[in-house]
């Protein structure tokens, strides 16, 4: 596990953030009015994102950041298993967003259509998340194979010229 | 790197000089291969005292506060502590895994990278070991990664 830095984690979670939101305008643009209606971070009408809506993707990304880090930091959970520490980030950051959703009217709280979206692309993102994190981990098994056996080889071939060497006398 | 191996009758024992530039890499290894070649392992078995090669050991392990050393047929058991017994061995050949096991390099089949850090080794016994996060960094250093 890499331990988890805050600043590069802010800084990660809230450049994807904008390329998401940014992409949305994009592809919502058509419908920019009746968005801005009822979702503040589409109140520029599909020309950006406000200021007030980057502040408040900034203040998300900094309490998950620290969420983040606050899980995966042995200063506080010592000897928790990994798949506990996984559950136990992600509750955090679906209440956080949920929490950040309704206090920074990003769509209305009463809207089902919008909390079934939000919770669809939760898990979607999630399970983006683990195929990334297991083909990672995937790519480092073998750079530890191949070097392990590098490793292997020159010790075993330089005992055997050793032995070699000492026949030879 | 030249060799030169000198027939003496009059010495008592086998003297090696190692004339380097630089203690590097090659001079280390060197270094280990010839203290590995001084260093024995004592273990017991059934009320018997064995004499054990540190390249028969497949890894040492902790269990109920006893040491073991485990050969690709036999358990034995041993009165020295972890760190004693890690300081005997030679560094390039063996390394700390966990808090409680050392691990012997040639002896890894496979090693398997798992999500949380941790590193998942299976031994040519095909017994698993865990190399804790602690250590992990360790050992990729070892390796070379």
């Amino acid at each position: 596990m890499r331990k988890v830095q805050i600043i590069p984690s802010v800084a990660e979670i809230f450049t994807l953030s904008v390329i998401f939101i940014s992409i949305f305008n994009a592809i919502l643009r058509g419908n920019a009015e009746e968005l801005s209606q009822i979702s503040e971070i589409f109140a520029l009408c599909g020309e950006g994102i406000s200021l007030k809506a980057l502040a408040e993707f900034l203040i998300v990304s900094v309490v998950t950041a620290l969420v983040k880090y606050l899980w995966f930091s042995d200063r506080f959970f010592k000897n928790m298993l990994m798949p506990l520490r996984i559950t136990f980030m992600l509750m955090s950051i679906f209440l956080i967003a949920g929490v950040a959703c309704v206090v920074f009217h990003w769509f209305p709280w009463d809207m089902w259509q919008a909390w079934a979206g939000f919770i669809f692309s939760f898990l979607i993102s999630t399970l983006l998340s683990f195929t990334i994190m297991m083909a990672e981990s995937a790519i480092e098994s073998r750079k530890y194979s191949l070097a392990l056996t590098q490793y292997q080889d020159s010790n075993s071939s330089n005992g055997e010229e050793g032995d070699k060497n000492e026949s030879r006398d | 790197m030249k060799l030169h191996i000198i027939h003496d009758q009059a010495a008592d024992e086998p003297e090696i000089t190692v004339v380097c530039r630089e203690i590097n890499d090659d001079v280390q290894r060197i270094v280990a291969a010839v203290n590995s070649v001084n260093c024995r392992l004592t273990g017991s078995k059934d009320g018997q005292t064995f004499i054990i090669q540190p390249s028969e050991v497949i890894y040492i392990d902790t269990a109920d506060k006893k040491i073991f050393i485990y050969t690709r047929s036999e358990v034995y058991e041993t009165q020295l502590r972890l760190y004693e017994l890690e300081k005997q061995l030679p560094s390039s050949e063996f390394f700390r895994a966990n808090k409680s096991c050392i691990a012997g390099i040639k002896h890894i089949r496979s090693v398997k990278a798992d999500i949380d850090g941790r590193l998942l080794l299976t031994m040519d016994s095909g017994d698993k070991l865990w190399v804790s996060r602690q250590y992990a960094a360790s050992f990729r250093k070892k390796i070379g990664m």
